[in-house]
Order: C-alpha cells, then sequence, then structure tokens
C-alpha cells in the first residue's frame, strides 16, 4: 500500500494535469479539446513552459531567480526594435537570444562570484532592467511591429501554432539532454542536493553556476521571440507575472524549489500546461472573476500542500 | 492517505462552483462561429413584421450570445458601472458576458480572445486594446465580432474598418477630452479661482487623452490671462494616485495658496488629504470622473463645481450591434461605403447638484439608465428594420437630462 502511495505521489503532478484536463473537458463540454482551443492552449503556455524549462536548471542547482520576467520583457523590447528597424524576424531572434544570454550571464556572474542571497540580487536587478525598459520605450507604453517601415511577415493563427511547437519541442528536447543524459545536469543536481559536498569532489561550482543561467537565457530568449512573433507588441507590461507564474509551473510541476535531485524537466512542461489548463478552463466555463480565483486558490494550496508532503520543511529557498 | 483524501475533498468543493457557472450548462459552438461568414446581406431576408423570436424566458434573441469583454481593471469604477448596465440590459436580451481578468499585456489579451473563441463567443467587446488592429484580426479570424476603438487612432481604424468581423465603435471627430478639459478650467475660474493647482494624470507619459485634458485646462487659464484675469497655476501634480511620489506631490499643492483643483481625473482622492489639511471648504474641485450620488452633496456644498462624465451606456452600444452582426443584419450598421461604424456619442458636463442628482439616479441598478431597453431596441434590426448608423449616433449623442426625459416620457 506504501509503495502505490509512493507510485501516487511521484506522479502526482502529471495525474494533476490530468485530472484539470478531464475536469474541464467535462465542464465545457468538450470545448476545451477543439483543435482551435488546443492551439489556444499551445500558443498560451509558450512562454511559461519555455521559461519554466530553463528555470529548471536554475532552482535545480539551488539558485534562485525573480528577474526573469524583467529578462524576458527586455529581449522582447530590444529584439521588437531590431525589428522595426530592419524588418527582420530573424534578426529579432538573434537579439532576442543575444540580450537574454548576455542577462544571464550577468545573473550567473553574480551567483558565482558574489556573496549576496541571488534572491535578493535577481529582485533588484528584475526591478532595474524593468526600469531601463522604461528609459528606453521612454513615452511609449507598448510597441508595435507594425510600426515599422518595412513589411514584417505575420502568420496565421495556425502558422503560430506550428513555430510555438517547434520552438517548444525543440527546446525541450535539448533540456532534457541536457538535464537527464549529460555530466551538466548530474552536476546541477549534486550542487543543489548539496554545495558543501559538490564542492569537496571537486566539482566547478561557478562554473556549473553560470552555464545554468545561460542554458535558462535560453529559454527566456526564445520566450521572447515567441511573445513578439505572436502578439506583435510588446512593451513594459510583457510578462509582467512571469516570475510568479513560473514559480507556480514548477510547484504545480513537482519541482522542489530548493533543487537538487529531485528535479525533473517535466516539472517545468507539466506545471506550465497544467496552469494554463486551469486559467483558460476556469475563463471558459464562464464563472464570475471571484470565483475563478477563489477556485483557483484553492486548487494551488492544495496541490502546493500535496506536493509538499515529502519535501515540507525544504520548500523554501536557502 | 489522510492528506490525499482532504485533496480530494478540496476537489469536491470546487465541483459546486463549476455546477453553479450557467456557461457549464450551455452548448458552445466555436466551429459554427469560426467557419461562418457575417450575413450582412440577409438583412432584407429576415422576418421581422411578426417580432423577432424570443427565448423560453422571452429574451431576444432565442439563442443565448456569448460575448467576451476584454478589461484591464476589474475594479474600475466604469467598468462597474458597466457591469450593472449589462445586468439590466440581460433582462430583455439574450447575452452572456465573459469578463476577463485584470489584462495588463498583449499575450494576456490574445490569450482571453482566444479563450473566448474557444468558449463559444461570438463578439468581443475591446474596452481595453493594447494589440491595436491585430486583436481586431485575430478576432476576425477566429470567427468573433469585435467591437471597440482599437487603439483609438485613425489609422487603427482605417487598417481593419473593411473587415466584415469589425464592427467600429463611438469614434467622435471632435475629441471630447479636449473641451472636457477647457470646460473645468473654465467652471473653476468662473466660480472665482485665482491659484489653481493642475492634476496632469498621464500627461507625462504621454497619455493621449491626458493631454488633450491638460492643454483644455491650460487654455481655459490662458484665454482668461488674455483676458485680463490674474488666475494662475500654482503647483502641478503628475502621475496618478497610489503613488508614493503622488502622495508627495499632493502634500506639496496643499501647503500653497490654492483655492482650485483642476483634475484629469477624478479628484475624490484629495478629499481625505484636503481634511488633513484643514483646507477642506477652501478649494473647489473640477475633474473628469464618473456620477455619483455622493458627489451630490459636494456639489450642493460648492466643493465641485463641475464634473464631465462619461456616460456609462454608450459603451452598451456594443451588445445590440452584437446581436446585429450575429443575427444577420450586420449590414444596417456599417457606413454608406461598407465600413465599420463609427457612431457618435455625447457625454455630460455637469454644473449643477440638480444635474449631478438626475444622472447619479438613472444611472444605478434601479434607475431608468440613459439609455433603456426601449431605446436599445431602436437600434436593433429586429424591432427597427430602418436603423441606420445615423440613428444610433442620434441616440447616442442625445443624452442630456432633457433629451432622456423626453425620450422616456414619449415611451
Amino acid at each position: 500500500m506504501k509503495k502505490f502511495w509512493d507510485i501516487i505521489k511521484q506522479y502526482f503532478p502529471l495525474l494533476g494535469f490530468c485530472f484539470v484536463i478531464v475536469f474541464f473537458a467535462i465542464a465545457t463540454k468538450g470545448a476545451i479539446l477543439s483543435k482551435q482551443s488546443m492551439q489556444s492552449l499551445l500558443n498560451s503556455v509558450i512562454a511559461t513552459a519555455l521559461v519554466s524549462l530553463g528555470a529548471v536548471f536554475v532552482f535545480g542547482s539551488g539558485n534562485f531567480d525573480m528577474s526573469m520576467g524583467g529578462c524576458l520583457a527586455f529581449s522582447a523590447v530590444i529584439g521588437g526594435y531590431a525589428a522595426i528597424a530592419t524588418g527582420s524576424l530573424l534578426l529579432a531572434l538573434f537579439v532576442c537570444l543575444v540580450v537574454s544570454l548576455a542577462l544571464g550571464l550577468l545573473k550567473g556572474l553574480f551567483a558565482a562570484f558574489v556573496e549576496v542571497p541571488l534572491f535578493i540580487v535577481t529582485i533588484v536587478l528584475g526591478s532595474i532592467i524593468s526600469a531601463v525598459v522604461l528609459v528606453i520605450m521612454g513615452v511609449n507604453v507598448t510597441i508595435h511591429l507594425s510600426d515599422s517601415m518595412h513589411e514584417i511577415r505575420s502568420f496565421t493563427f495556425g502558422e503560430i501554432s506550428f513555430i510555438n511547437l517547434l520552438i517548444l519541442g525543440v527546446y525541450f528536447i535539448l533540456s532534457v539532454v541536457l538535464f537527464d543524459l549529460t555530466k551538466i545536469g548530474r552536476q546541477i543536481k549534486i550542487l543543489g542536493g548539496n554545495p558543501v559536498t559538490a564542492r569537496q569532489t571537486g566539482m566547478n561550482a561557478r562554473k556549473i553556476k553560470i552555464l545554468a543561467f545561460l542554458i535558462s537565457a535560453v529559454g527566456v530568449g526564445l520566450a521572447a521571440f515567441a511573445i513578439l512573433v505572436r502578439v506583435r507588441a510588446v512593451g513594459t507590461t510583457t510578462a509582467g507575472s512571469m516570475g510568479t507564474d513560473v514559480m507556480t509551473a514548477l510547484v504545480l510541476g513537482g519541482m522542489p524549489l530548493v533543487g537538487g535531485p529531485r528535479s525533473k524537466i517535466s516539472a517545468g512542461l507539466v506545471g506550465a500546461a497544467t496552469i494554463t489548463v486551469l486559467n483558460a478552463g476556469l475563463t471558459m466555463i464562464g464563472l464570475d472573476l471571484a470565483t475563478i480565483q477563489t477556485v483557483r486558490a484553492i486548487i494551488f494550496l492544495a496541490v502546493v500542500y500535496v506536493a509538499s508532503v515529502s519535501y515540507r520543511t525544504k520548500l523554501l529557498p536557502r | 492517505m489522510k492528506k490525499t483524501l482532504a485533496l480530494l475533498l478540496v476537489i469536491m468543493m470546487m465541483l459546486p462552483f463549476a455546477a453553479c457557472s450557467t456557461g457549464a450548462t450551455e452548448t458552445p459552438a466555436p466551429a459554427a462561429a469560426a467557419t461562418e461568414a457575417p450575413a450582412a446581406e440577409a438583412a432584407t431576408e429576415a422576418p421581422v413584421a411578426e417580432g423577432p423570436a424570443l427565448s423560453a424566458d422571452g429574451r431576444y434573441p432565442a439563442e443565448t450570445i456569448k460575448i467576451g469583454f476584454v478589461n484591464y481593471d476589474t475594479s474600475a469604477e466604469q467598468v462597474l458601472a458597466i457591469q450593472k448596465y449589462f445586468t439590466y440590459l440581460q433582462t430583455a436580451f439574450n447575452f452572456e458576458i465573459i469578463w476577463s481578468e485584470s489584462i495588463d499585456s498583449a499575450e494576456g489579451e490574445y490569450a482571453f480572445i482566444e479563450q473566448c473563441a474557444a468558449a463559444g463567443c461570438k463578439g468581443i467587446i475591446g474596452y481595453y486594446n493594447i494589440g491595436k488592429e491585430e486583436s481586431v484580426k485575430l478576432a476576425s479570424s477566429l470567427g468573433m465580432y469585435y467591437w471597440g476603438q482599437a487603439g483609438g487612432a485613425d489609422e487603427t481604424y482605417a487598417a481593419v474598418a473593411d473587415d466584415p468581423y469589425y464592427l467600429g465603435a463611438f469614434f467622435t471627430d471632435t475629441d471630447p477630452n479636449y473641451a472636457w478639459g477647457y470646460a473645468i478650467g473654465q467652471s473653476l475660474i468662473d466660480a472665482g479661482c485665482k491659484n489653481l493647482i493642475v492634476m496632469s494624470g498621464g500627461k507625462d507619459y504621454g497619455v493621449d487623452f491626458f493631454v488633450k485634458r491638460y492643454n483644455g485646462i491650460m487654455d481655459a487659464i490662458k484665454a482668461a490671462q488674455d483676458a485680463g484675469n490674474d488666475v494662475k497655476v500654482v503647483y502641478e501634480v503628475p502621475g496618478w494616485p497610489g503613488t508614493e511620489e503622488f502622495a508627495a506631490h499632493q502634500t506639496a499643492a496643499l501647503a500653497t495658496n490654492a483655492d482650485g483643483l483642476a483634475g484629469t481625473l477624478t479628484c475624490l482622492m484629495w478629499l481625505q488629504p484636503m481634511q488633513v489639511a484643514g483646507k477642506m471648504g477652501q478649494i473647489k474641485f473640477g475633474d473628469i470622473g464618473a456620477v455619483s450620488a455622493d458627489l451630490v452633496d459636494l456639489m450642493g456644498g460648492g466643493i465641485y463645481v463641475c464634473q464631465c462624465a462619461e456616460v456609462t451606456d454608450v459603451f452598451g452600444m456594443a451588445i445590440p450591434m452584437i446581436i446585429n452582426a450575429v443575427e444577420g443584419y450586420g449590414a444596417q450598421q456599417r457606413t454608406a461605403e461598407g465600413k465599420a461604424a463609427r457612431v457618435d456619442y455625447g457625454s455630460w458636463i455637469i454644473k449643477t447638484p440638480d444635474d449631478m442628482a438626475y444622472y447619479a439616479s438613472i444611472e444605478s441598478e434601479t434607475g431608468t439608465w440613459a439609455v433603456d431597453i426601449n431605446d436599445v431596441k431602436t437600434i436593433l434590426a429586429a424591432y427597427n428594420p430602418g436603423f441606420t448608423v445615423d440613428t444610433m449616433s442620434a441616440l447616442y449623442t442625445a443624452v442630456s437630462a432633457a433629451e432622456i426625459q423626453a425620450r422616456h416620457t414619449a415611451e
């Protein structure tokens, strides 16, 4: 019996996701499973999923990052300006990635060399980046690709879904390979599990931390590009709730926020998908806003409670 | 084991919430909405002589129309007023609203529009729009009608005016924001104010309507100065309430010898600081906000000398326009060139407590509303087959107390 419940606990996030799907499939009389709805869900989940996948590397190594939303907005805005100036979406992709990697490197260096709690550093960094975005944009709140003098290709709903699926698929495979099948992934988990032991094994902890932030930055850069291509409008409010969305997704996905060997790549994807289906489903069944917020809060509390049963005393970050 | 049971209990608690939802008991038809073309040409063929087909509970149309409402602040005063008005309209018209949560980004706006399509919505009310014409195009590509200014700029309108799924909204060639600002400035000067505080809102952030309101106030002051009046601005308070910066400016402004406050947004948040500063009754208000019974006494006591207000009912035109379009009468509410409607509209410049009391009384759950159900029926093709965009403009510009009373008396 104990073994049975251990298995249940292990697959709880996935079971929770399946339950949410089934529940809303019944509540919406199948509407949530329609082709259009599935494409919509994919388009909605993409940014959170990409950032969450990358965040597994950072959180898995025992670090903490609250600046992901700010970094995403900054990358998307700079990428947006590049696209508006040149009309090239490929250049925008390149710029989004470069900007995000530069910010990731900065955070990695802080994590590796500065003895200040990264939790504080990334909160401050997020605020600074948001302020820089405001300065760059001046009086504009949002920039639109349609403001470009050049013709920037727009995509149909179906094409966007295909692009999103491609980006997410490639980054997911890359993440699985790096996290589960390479030395880097193993070192990240060991570092997150016990940094003292990790250092005593001769592992270069600084290098691992920097690498974790760089891999995470690729996800942020891709998410910035995905948002830019999909909505063609980015600005100071872009990804404003990304920091909390990612943390919620990771917890819903069964990821211990302290990192370590329990960390799993699937947490980023399962958690992001669960939160997206939950939000979309609650909207689709037409509940009033107060009820939506109440139901969501109850579900989150319940999931966090159950998910933390085995590591409750270790849930908070260092 | 106990913990798992506790989780199941929580899940069971959720079920009644879903069961209570009216949306959950309906049959959404996203596929049909996504593929059907606007049946504008069918307008002349639709039977109207015997009266429209009604639902079982006597509302028009027979089948419930779901509409998504894109919102930026669920607690905004105007949004709450719109919710009340829509609830009133629902007593006669068979529609259901899916309200968005507070949306602050284009990706949030797009996600909501897509979710509405999946939920079987036939229309979107773009009360808030970040994506400009792209939001309209998205709704259109998903087979939903879009009502709203879509960013409000002429170039945005031009980009989507020919899209049959774009219904248009209320627009005016003479933007009221400047006139409101001018009326506020003029009223304070007429009330004898010489030293004015100007609350400029989002003017410094380049927010268009704040810039226009501010310019209106400043032009009224300049006109008075040119005419020999020694009125002047003693302090300018930028930004919005709720920030430390705003509170600091507010304190500094109240330390001046100001006797008038011109607000590009509501001035109500000044009452308490003014009381604390011992300036209650020494500073007169003129602002742009929402009518309220609370303001009647303030206006009677001479604290408020002028309030300019949008008429909540104007946003209600979205409902008949979406119903018309869904029911196949879309062509009638387009311009002669077949473009989306630009409906003229009026607003209120209130200077007497009687007017404030009247407008506040009709704009409530117990009131008759400026544009009541019978008025709305005049712009529904099923009830008035001959209506045009001009009919709509005539209705929504006739919002003065006298015009409302005359219309309702005739009914």
